[in-house]
């Protein structure tokens, strides 16, 4: 059943007011692909119906906000990004791993993909540079809000579907096994990477510094006042030296003016003012 | 009628559809007794031949126990306890219900349906409340072991209709098994398997955690059992223990593991014990003949 535009907008009033998250005009498809098999279950004919029911059972407003706020999440999913990840951000790191610890954090991980993809090219850098023991100088740290998100990303294990979205035939072939019908991570780059249960909207100072920071396509869901309350946050949690990276689409100018943009080869990254770093990043706009 | 009221009312007319195995109708109602003993459950058990011989062998399994050379089955009681032999005869009656299968592999099925009543046990260890009794662990055994028989209900009576449900999931891709049902019949594994269980007389909080064993939020009586069968049926399908359908549950719920006060830290040792059942699983499954 298709949702109509007053019902699309109860939902994203009710999210929005739950969550603090906004679903823009477009996500219709979205909220009707995931609503529609808890409707037949809650007994629902209509979305209409289905809202009267949620406003006032706090069991299905959860299952609700489950099914909406999930994410999609894809290996290397971004090919610019990764290409700017690979020729230049790893290649840094990796130089700044020969003198010091180096730290990475995936902001909202989900099911470990975007953290794991950072291990291997950072275990593909080390090896290149000869020394492949400098890995061991990396964390990579993931967190997300989901623990069943938490748990997948920590098994290493996807399904064919999950792996045919943006996984790379040399990689899949060199750091996975096949086990029945999924694939595993092997144990080299699970190693690197740990995933903990963290709610962006709690205080963050505890999971320390990091020298790069990927917050890529998150903090659209938040309103405004929560996305400068989380780039703040992100802030606080970098190092002077280190670098942000958000979504493509993303600009974290109306919401803060901690950081500088960066500009590279079509990419944009952000350092925190008074930066003295350099990834190689030949033009600065900010 | 709609397809959910021809299955319904399908349900209420087969004959053919199995009563409950009368050796595990015996040995629990000994077992719920105060004057159960080892020899009184052993009583029970050596009038079936058959069954009696694959528990001695299976308490011999080094991955069952390590203690000395168990020749009988009273000393298989009290080597590996009243419940836990109650569980593995409950599992190797099972095994032999429904074997005329259509779409499912009765294998796999099973394999999947034996780890996860073992995995249900082994996550009990990991509770923050660890403090739950032999009683309890041995419930939760029956609704991890009998969870999805509304899986093998469907495919035994229904084969043309849920045959249509397993090519949509072949072609839809990551939906979870319950959401296809429900759109293509009306019905789901979970509800179909609540009718039964409820008919073979189980208790209600195994009813009603088969009954929501993918919407754990709903369970009533039942919740913590379905928590659990949430969980333990994800971590066994993440770990390629599936029941023989194309497509599994995408996650578990978030609710269930925070309200059963899992730890995250815990999870690769989680999984690792899970492994551990499955290998369990495989040996009693191994000497059902399946």
């Amino acid at each position: 059943m298709a949702i109509s535009k007053e019902e699309f907008d109860l939902f994203r009033k009710f999210i929005k007011e739950k969550c603090g998250i906004t679903l823009v005009e477009g996500k219709e498809y979205l909220v009707e692909n995931r609503l529609t098999v808890l409707m037949i279950q809650s007994g629902a004919e209509t979305f209409t119906e289905l809202y009267k029911l949620v406003i006032s059972d706090n069991t299905l407003a959860a299952k609700v906000i489950e099914a909406i706020v999930t994410n999609e999440t894809l290996w290397f999913r971004d090919n610019s990004f990764f290409e700017l990840l690979n020729g230049k951000v790893v290649p840094w790191l990796v130089d700044k791993a020969k003198r010091s610890k180096v730290r990475i954090w995936s902001v909202a991980s989900s099911t470990g993909q975007e953290a794991y993809s950072v291990g291997i090219l950072v275990n593909e850098a080390c090896i290149a540079v000869g020394n492949p023991a400098l890995k061991n100088k990396f964390e990579v740290i993931g967190t997300d809000i989901s623990p069943s998100a938490i748990f997948m990303a920590i098994s290493g294990r996807y399904s064919q579907l999950a792996m045919s979205r943006g996984m790379r035939k040399e990689y899949l072939e060199k750091y996975f096994k096949k086990d029945g019908a999924a694939y595993e991570l092997d144990e080299s780059i699970r190693s690197m990477v740990q995933f903990k249960k963290m709610n962006l909207l709690d205080n963050l100072i505890g999971l320390g510094s990091f020298d790069f920071v990927m917050c890529r396509n998150v903090l659209i869901y938040f309103s405004d006042e929560i996305k400068r309350d989380i780039y703040s946050k992100l802030h606080k949690n970098m190092n002077n030296s280190a670098v942000l990276v958000i979504g493509a689409t993303e600009s974290s100018a109306a919401y803060t003016d901690d950081f500088t943009q960066r500009s590279i080869g079509g990419s944009v990254l952000y350092t925190p003012k008074g930066s003295t770093q350099s990834v190689g990043l030949e033009t600065s706009i900010g | 009628m709609t397809t959910r009221e021809d299955i319904l009312d399908g349900l209420n007319n087969i004959a053919e559809i199995p009563t409950m195995p009368e050796v595990i109708c015996k040995v629990d109602e000994v077992m719920n007794s105060s004057s159960a003993s080892a020899a009184s459950v052993a009583d029970i058990i050596i009038n079936d031949p058959a069954i009696t011989l694959k528990v001695v062998k299976l308490a011999n399994s080094p991955l069952f126990t390590r203690g000395r050379r168990i020749d009988d089955v009273r000393q298989a009681i009290v080597q590996l306890g009243f419940r836990e032999v109650r569980n593995i005869v409950l599992a190797l009656s099972s095994v032999n219900m429904m074997r005329s299968v259509n779409n499912i592999d009765h294998k796999k099925f099973w394999q999947h349906s034996i780890t996860v009543g073992f995995a249900m046990k082994a996550l009990a260890k990991f509770y923050k409340k660890s403090d739950l009794d032999e009683e309890f662990l041995s419930t939760a055994f029956t609704a991890g072991l009998l969870h999805d028989i509304g899986v093998l209900v469907f495919d035994q009576f229904f084969p043309e209709l849920y045959q249509d449900v397993l090519d949509s999931a072949v072609e839809g891709g990551d939906e979870p098994l319950d959401g296809l049902e429900l759109q293509e019949l009306g019905i789901t594994h979970c509800e179909v398997g609540g009718i039964i269980l409820a008919r073979w007389e189980f208790g209600i909080p195994i009813v009603d955690s088969v009954l929501n064993h993918h919407s754990p939020e709903s369970a009533s009586e039942g919740k913590m059992l379905a928590e659990l069968l949430n969980i333990a049926n994800f971590i066994c399908n993440n770990q390629g223990i599936t029941n023989g359908t194309p497509l599994q549950s995408l996650g578990f719920s978030d609710l269930a593991w925070e309200e059963l006060g899992l730890s995250l830290d815990d999870s690769r040792e989680i999984i690792e014990s899970v492994r551990v059942e499955a290998e369990k699983s495989q040996v009693l499954l191994s000497l059902s003949g399946s």
